[in-house]
This record gives C-alpha cells, structure tokens and sequence, in this order.
C-alpha cells in the first residue's frame, strides 16, 4: 500500500488536487487511516484508468461517473459468473452448490 | 513508432516501394557495412520490423486502422487491461458495484435463472430494459403440507390464499419434500398486458406413522404371528399403493428384512422407482397350553 505522495509520484500527470476530488467523487476508494489515505495496487491502476479515460478518450467529469459505475457493475458481474462456474464446476462451495441445486430442480419442475 | 517514417515511405506507397526503401535503408545500416557503430545496427532492427509489418498486407491495415503498434501489439486501452489485472483480482471486491455481501446473494441467483427460464420462452432479458413497459406480475410463494400417501401417489390438493380466493394444485407422483411446483399465470397480475407472475409453491411431507422414506425407497415395520414367521406363509401388507399378499419364507425372524421391488416412490423423469423394505417384527400373540408345554420340554440355551 502506498500514501497519496507516492501515488502522485508515481502519476506525474495528476495532482493531489485531483486525487482529492475522485476520491469525493467515489471514483476511488483508498482506505483511510487516522489522517492519512492508503492506496492499494487496484487503487493505482484504477487511477491511471481515469486518466486514461479523461486524457485519451476525452470522457468528461460528468460521464465519468457513469463509465466507472458501469465498468464496475461489468466486473461486478464477471466476478459473479467466475464464482457460479466454480460453483457448478468445483467442489469448493457446497452450501452455494446446494442452493443452486434447489433453485434448478424449482425451474426445471416447469417441465413436469 | 511509425513505421513509414522509420522506411521514409508516404502512407499510401505500394508494396513495391516500401520494399525498395527497405532494401535502401537495409543497405545502408547493415551491420557487415558498419562493424561495431551500434547506432546503425539499432537502426537495422528498427527497419526490419518495420518492413515486416509494412510488407504484411493484413498487418499493414491492421496497423492503418489503429489496432496494432508496431510491434504487433494489441493497442488501445492499455491501462484498461492493467486494470482488469486488479479488477479481476481479489481486490476487485473493494470496488463491488453491489449492495453488501460480495458473493451471490439468493436474489442475485434467482435473478439469473430467471433470466434463463425466461429466455428460453422468448421473452426476459428485454424485459427488464424498460422499467416504464410493460412487466411481468411478481411470483406469488405458497407452502403446502402433504400427506405422505399423497406424496407417493399423487393428488389434488387446494390452497387457500390469505387474500381470499383458493389455488388448486396437483400433486405429480412421487413429489420430494422440498420441491417446488410451478403454477404458471397465479402469481400477481402483471403490468401493462405483461403476462402475470408465477404461483411457485414448496411442498412440505408430513410424516408418516408407519411408512418412513430412505432416498426414493421407503421402510416398513411389519408384525408376523410366530407361526407364520416359523412355518413360511402369507401375510397381508399395507403398502402406500394399497395391500398386497406378502410371502413370508419358512424361519423369518425379528428384523428379517422383505424388499417389493418398485413399491417404493414412483419412478420419476431419470430416477427408478424404488423398493418397499418390510421388516419383521415376530409377534407371540396369545400363548396357548401346548405352546407352554413345548418350550417347556426343550433345554435351555437353546432359543
């Protein structure tokens, strides 16, 4: 994990400032601790996402609300699928593989 | 790097003259004709892979329209693939575009099979789009207690809903504890001619005082007059689907154990019907005197 200092070495392009404003913006989420913010690996790539998205596709301030909360329902989702694959292919859950055992045979009663 | 600046060639030459550019430059910068000048071998390789791509026509136009570098590497969205490293990562979760638990929750399950029920009669999917549209009525939940012989055999049952009104459900053969059955069109009426909900109802078994179900088999105690269970004969057995006449061989004894194959739950969809275990119970009943006498005459220690 890194501080706020370290990420805007690392990203020379952006300013403290605007680190500020995605983090009020809830575009990024870093943990805070007492006065301090903490940024894990995520955190910084998705930090040069939002330039990327700002700088080199042009996407405003307003929109990039929407693009990042689409981007994470998307990943939302394929987090989701992962886990009903393993779910359905891997003995590793056997409470979810259960469940879902019971909510197949109620779809497929249709058939009765 | 472009490479038609590196071969000093217009972007739109023909093959002919990018290949006389490269075979210039390659003349120029080979390393036999510059012994030890870096710069010029450096110069050499940079050519060369420009020429590949160039000389290449699905490469060169793959390159013209932006989807590959020079090197041949997929472009575009570079930060969006280092993201997805960590977005598909475990630290993914910090950025969960979901109330609360990050795992599915029932409703997020429900949702996709629903999805999947409803693609399958063509609608769904769509469905959701639109939340002004029309949509289909909410599925109703009901639970029904059922008499175990109407579990093994089938029957008509009735629900009566709280709001008044009653549901009238039949009970397949051979239904589980647990399952659900589908009553298509009973659930909430739906929105703007949407079709209606679903009534989906889970069927409870009550226990039975005799009968007790193993998987699709079910257990049976069954009393035997002594002379029956030590001479061989028939008895009469109450099996769900009715009495049947039951041979019981010659030295039956408490907790022998008769199977009637297929006297179980019914077969159903893959699963075989299964079997009727009927376990012994030796009943004495009334002793007479010639019973007395003749345990009476025989040596002990031997039952």
């Amino acid at each position: 994990m890194i501080t706020l200092e370290t990420l805007c070495l690392n990203l020379p392009e952006v300013t403290s400032a605007d680190i500020q404003s995605w983090i009020q913006n809830q575009w990024l989420k870093p943990e805070k601790k007492e006065d301090n913010y903490l940024f894990y690996e995520i955190d910084e790539a998705r930090a040069r996402l939002i330039l990327d998205l700002r700088d080199n596709l042009g996407i405003s301030e307003d929109a990039m609300s929407l693009v990042l909360n689409l981007i994470d329902q998307l990943y939302t989702t394929r987090r989701q699928m992962k886990y009903l694959c393993e779910v359905i292919s891997t003995d590793h859950y056997p409470d979810s593989r259960q469940k879902l055992r019971q909510l197949m045979d109620e779809f497929i009663i249709n058939g009765l | 790097m472009d490479p038609y600046k590196l071969l000093g060639v217009p972007k739109n030459s023909s093959q002919e003259e990018i290949r006389k550019a490269y075979r210039d430059l390659a003349k120029k910068y080979h390393p036999d004709l510059n012994p030890g000048d870096k710069k010029a071998e450096e110069q050499f390789k940079l050519i060369g892979v420009a020429n590949d791509l160039l000389s290449d026509p699905e490469k060169r136009a793959r390159f013209d329209r932006g989807e590959i570098d020079i090197h041949g590497q997929e472009q575009g969205f570079a930060n969006g693939a280092g993201y997805r490293h960590y977005a598909d990562g475990t630290q993914g979760f910090r950025y969960n575009q979901h109330a609360g638990n990050s795992q599915f929750s029932e409703e997020d399950l429900q949702n996709i099979f629903s999805m999947f029920g409803a693609g399958a009669s063509g609608e769904g999917f769509t469905q959701q789009s639109n939340p002004f549209g029309p949509r289909h009525g909410q599925d109703k939940r009901y639970t029904l207690e059922i008499d175990f012989l109407d579990a093994v055999n089938g029957a008509k049952s009735r629900i009566t809903l709280p709001g008044g009104g009653t549901l009238d459900v039949k009970i397949p053969l051979g239904i589980e504890d647990g399952q659900v059955l589908r009553l298509r069109g009973k659930g909430d009426p739906g929105i703007k001619n949407a079709p209606p909900g679903d009534a989906l109802i889970t069927v409870h078994i009550r226990p039975h005082p005799h009968f007790k179900k193993e998987g699709r088999n079910i257990r049976l105690n069954c009393s035997v007059p002594l002379k029956t269970a030590v001479l061989g004969g028939k008895l009469n057995v109450m099996t769900p689907q009715g009495e049947v006449s039951l041979n019981i061989p010659p030295h039956s004894d408490t907790g022998s154990i008769l199977r009637l194959r297929g006297r179980g739950f019914p077969a159903k969809g893959t699963l075989q019907a299964g079997d009727l275990y009927v376990q012994l119970q030796v009943s004495i009943g009334k002793v007479d005197k010639a019973l007395e006498d003749f345990l009476r005459n025989q040596p002990d220690g031997n039952q």
